[in-house]
């Protein structure tokens, strides 16, 4: 699929008197109109089904699961449903998939009803609509968790070996100290998928065997797969969720904090974690909290926190091994795909796992997944670039990175900053040869009151006519209003405008002549900076970028524009 | 040390264990007397001066929120202001939001920034209490060095002696924040000083902003001055000096505006510099394959910055003469 409209949906906790209720809104949507319809709906999930879930091992009933998914549905997704499924038409018929993405945001004025569950506990990921059909189950419609930031972060470059770091950890006053099987067949399976993978273990699961490992081999991904837990944090009475690593004197837990943990993970390649509650895992003190919740807290911590981390992978209940090991299978060698989304991947880990289990069992619900990276791409799979051609890929990027760091001062004049840009333009043409084929807009500064044309600027890697380029910017603070001018002979990109998203097209962009390779301008986007902008950098988002030829759309890999505003 | 030398000991100290940063170095004593020690946070590359015309701009900035220990800005500021002192100018910003104090700043334009007021310190990070609508509000290093001006040359971080301050220590980590954070050479307070340390504030700050201009800018010349002019009282530890430039001299004071050439090949300079430092710090970080071309970027940009000041002299560092 490769493609995907995002279906952004915010559900937040509707302070209204009487029972409980959540509204809920579509924040993003491929058809514009439908963004920021919104709905009340009456939470109808019970407690009991959460339970019947939390112990799903036992079971294998599809229909019951389907119950569950329905309660989940009608609780969230029901009265938004048509717009859904415009959106989900609209895309497909352009050969596109349909991101749902599910926002859960605050906490209830009042505790909820015991009967029902609050919408932190929502296991999303379980939706099944009227017609019976589970949506996180169908490539078409991947489902995935929001964070309250929008997706701003860039893919990381990988060059195979994808680098992944797996930690068992296994402290011996937790269960399943000894069972050694699970770590084993995890091994298996992501040494099964060759050279594409190098694996690194931390077999003694102690914190300190962590460390030196993700200083001596710099993972891009890891893999934890052991407990959790919830305890206090000095003298904050909220437990706080941690991971349990093992004790380096005596084998038992050693509780390790989310924020510890992304401390340890800043300034280095982790961009994707992944945590697995064991088959055993511990569940908690009765009337207590459910203790392999605590990874996704870790995950949300990790990803919002100053780890770098970009996304992470958490399971919702403990995992049977069976699973585990078709879910990193299936998940590892999807990942691995240039072009592969992360929910994408999870998706197909889904599937899997219902060969490993059954549908009618739950352990294909369990991956919750969370993300902050651009179009759902934590890594950038460099296969398709001459590996030679990757250091200098990096490196061009650390130029570019003191570039903007050199900007993000405020009061350069207009001959400094022209200055600055200039090199940065330059730095940003060679990052488009490398790329090979790529979208990027051309760096402009103007001061507030003035104008910029902001080039369009598309290469491609083969000759061809190009059919059609699209792509959205989001504006990181309201600059009025965009507009659009063709390329010399060329159309004028079309246009839609959504809050601070702008989403162009450009249809016939080279009206049925062949383009040979390389860098042309396909439009512009013009712009009347603000009088009472504040002088400093502004970095708008591309994303969506797609690129369609001979009615075949594939993604545009795009650069991040830069902009500047001078005193 | 055991030699006595009059000339200040440079302490490189990099890293992340704040527990070194934190350490008084400044009491290491010779036989006969304190050594002079001078911070530093290490460069690849110095940092070359800016010229800039006199008299320097100097804002002042006190706070004190009242969900902090309450503390008299118009008695801290008699300590320490320059005013008096011929070749500054200065603005006052008095209980600033971020968004007062960056207006202040772009509009001022200043080339010194003193603070005064408590620290703070959030996730290990040294930070500025300012004010907001109704409390306080906690200014990072790295939102700080985002505020800053390309004007701003030199940052003096006073304790308030008025109020006992709300967490000392988070001034000196302001100071030694990361060196990939654009943050000018810092003087500092990293000791607590009280009511009675107001003559040893006001003879610190008086001798640091005569040396200053008299020295054409010279910040370690400055610290040195006043370090001595200090040295008979008991709170003479609490005053540091953090180098984030490689030189201490971060300004070059002319009578008159430089000419616009020099300037932009100040400017030049200072891009380069800048870039090349950058990339070098981010070296380490990088995969081993890649350190090569980042190297090779780095070394650019530093013959960059040297051909741009070579028709100026290179970078010329010298006492300019009392007047």
């Amino acid at each position: 699929m490769h493609v995907y409209d995002e279906f952004r949906v915010v559900v937040t906790p509707a302070a209204v008197p009487g029972p409980p209720q959540w509204t809920v809104r579509i924040e993003e949507c491929g058809l514009l109109p439908l963004v920021g319809t919104s709905a009340n709906v009456q939470p109808v999930m019970t407690r009991a089904q959460l339970a019947d879930l939390r112990r799903g091992h036992v079971w294998n009933d599809l229909p019951k699961l389907k119950q569950i998914g329905s309660s989940v549905w009608s609780s969230t997704l029901a009265p938004l449903a048509p717009s859904l499924h415009a959106s989900v038409a609209l895309a497909r018929h352009a050969g596109r998939g349909v991101r749902v993405v599910v926002v859960c945001q605050g906490d209830e004025p009042v505790a909820p009803p015991r009967d029902y569950v609050s919408l932190a506990e929502l296991p999303i990921e379980v939706a099944c609509d009227p017609a019976g059909q589970f949506l996180a189950l169908d490539e078409l419609t991947p489902v995935s968790r929001g964070l309250p930031v929008r997706p701003d972060r860039s893919p990381e470059i990988v060059q195979p070996p994808l680098r992944v770091l797996l930690v068992v950890a296994r402290p011996v006053d937790k269960p399943g100290a000894h069972d050694a099987q699970e770590a084993a067949e995890i091994t298996n399976a992501l040494q099964g998928l060759g050279h594409d993978v190098r694996l690194v273990e931390c077999a003694q699961g102690t914190y300190e065997e962590f460390g030196a490992l993700v200083d001596q081999h710099d993972p891009h991904v890891i893999h934890f797969c052991g407990h959790g837990g919830y305890a206090r944090v000095g003298d904050d009475p909220t437990p706080q969720p941690h991971l349990c690593f093992v004790r380096a004197d005596n084998g038992k837990t050693r509780k390790v904090h989310a924020d510890t943990l992304a401390v340890k993970l800043r300034h280095r390649s982790v961009r994707l974690v992944v945590l697995t509650a064991c088959a055993r895992a511990a569940r908690g003190p009765a009337n207590g909290p459910y203790w392999p919740r605590a990874l996704e807290g870790i995950a949300q911590r990790l990803v919002l926190g100053v780890s770098g981390v970009n996304a992470a992978v958490a399971m919702q209940f403990d995992l049977e091994t069976d699973a585990a090991v078709a879910f990193s299978r299936a998940f590892y060698q999807k990942l691995l795909e240039e072009s592969c989304s992360l929910d994408e991947a999870v998706t197909r880990a889904r599937v899997a796992m219902t060969r490993a289990r059954d549908i009618g069992h739950r352990a294909w619900v369990n991956p919750a997944v969370y993300w902050r990276c651009k179009d759902g791409h934590v890594f950038d799979i460099a296969s398709a670039i001459d590996p030679a051609l990757v250091p200098e890929l990096t490196a061009c990027q650390t130029h570019l990175d003191a570039n903007l760091n050199f900007l993000s001062v405020p009061s350069l004049s207009a001959s400094q900053a022209e200055f600055v840009l200039a090199r940065i333009g330059d730095i940003e043409d060679r990052r488009s040869q490398l790329h090979g084929q790529c979208l990027r807009l051309s760096p402009q500064t103007a001061p507030p009151g003035g104008s910029m044309r902001i080039r369009i600027l598309l290469r491609t890697s083969a000759a061809g006519p190009v059919d059609q380029v699209r792509f959205a910017v989001a504006w990181p603070t309201d600059l009025g209003p965009l507009g659009t001018e063709g390329a010399a002979g060329g159309p004028t990109p079309a246009l839609v405008h959504q809050d601070l998203i702008h989403r162009v097209v450009v249809d016939q962009a080279s009206g049925g002549a062949v383009w040979p390779p390389g860098e042309r301008e396909v439009g512009a986007l013009t712009l009347t900076v603000p009088a009472g902008q504040t002088a400093g950098l502004l970095r708008p988002e591309l994303t969506g970028a797609a690129l369609t030829r001979a009615g075949v759309s594939s993604r545009l890999r795009t650069l991040e524009p830069v902009l500047f505003v001078h005193s | 040390l055991k030699s006595g030398s009059p000339l200040p000991l440079r302490l490189k100290i990099s890293g992340e264990t704040e527990a070194i940063a934190l350490l008084p170095w400044e009491c290491l004593r010779t036989t006969a007397r304190p050594a002079l020690i001078v911070r530093s946070v290490p460069l690849r590359y110095p940092v070359p001066p800016v010229t800039v015309a006199a008299p320097l701009r100097v804002l002042l900035v006190t706070t004190s929120p009242k969900d902090e220990r309450v503390l008299h800005p118009w008695e801290e500021l008699g300590a320490i202001s320059p005013e008096y002192i011929p070749g500054y100018a200065t603005m006052v910003c008095e209980r600033p939001t971020r968004r007062g104090l960056t207006e202040a700043l772009l509009a001022f334009q200043p080339h010194v920034v003193h603070y005064v007021g408590h620290g703070a310190t959030s996730s290990g990070q040294g930070c500025l209490v300012l004010h907001d609508a109704n409390h306080t509000c906690w200014l990072a290093a790295p939102e700080l060095a985002a505020m800053l001006p390309v004007s701003v040359r030199l940052l003096c971080l006073s304790t308030c002696f008025t109020a006992e301050n709300h967490d000392l220590r988070a001034l000196p980590r302001l100071a030694h924040a990361p060196a990939d954070l654009k943050l000018p050479s810092m003087v500092v307070n990293q000791l607590p000083l009280e009511r009675d340390s107001a003559p040893t504030v006001r003879q610190f700050w008086e001798a640091f902003y005569r040396e200053l201009s008299d020295a054409g800018g010279d910040v370690s010349s400055a610290f040195a001055g006043a370090h001595a002019a200090i040295l008979s009282r008991p709170d003479w530890p609490s005053f540091s000096l953090v180098l984030r430039d490689g030189t201490g001299w971060s300004l070059r004071i002319a009578q008159g505006a430089p000419a616009p050439d020099l300037a932009q090949a100040e400017f030049e300079a200072l891009y380069s510099t800048s870039i090349a430092n950058y990339v070098a710090q981010q070296q380490s970080a990088q995969p081993r394959d890649a350190r090569g071309g980042l190297q090779e970027i780095s070394r650019h940009e530093a013959q960059r910055a040297s051909a741009a000041l070579s028709a100026f002299g290179g970078l010329r560092l010298g006492r300019r003469p009392k007047h």
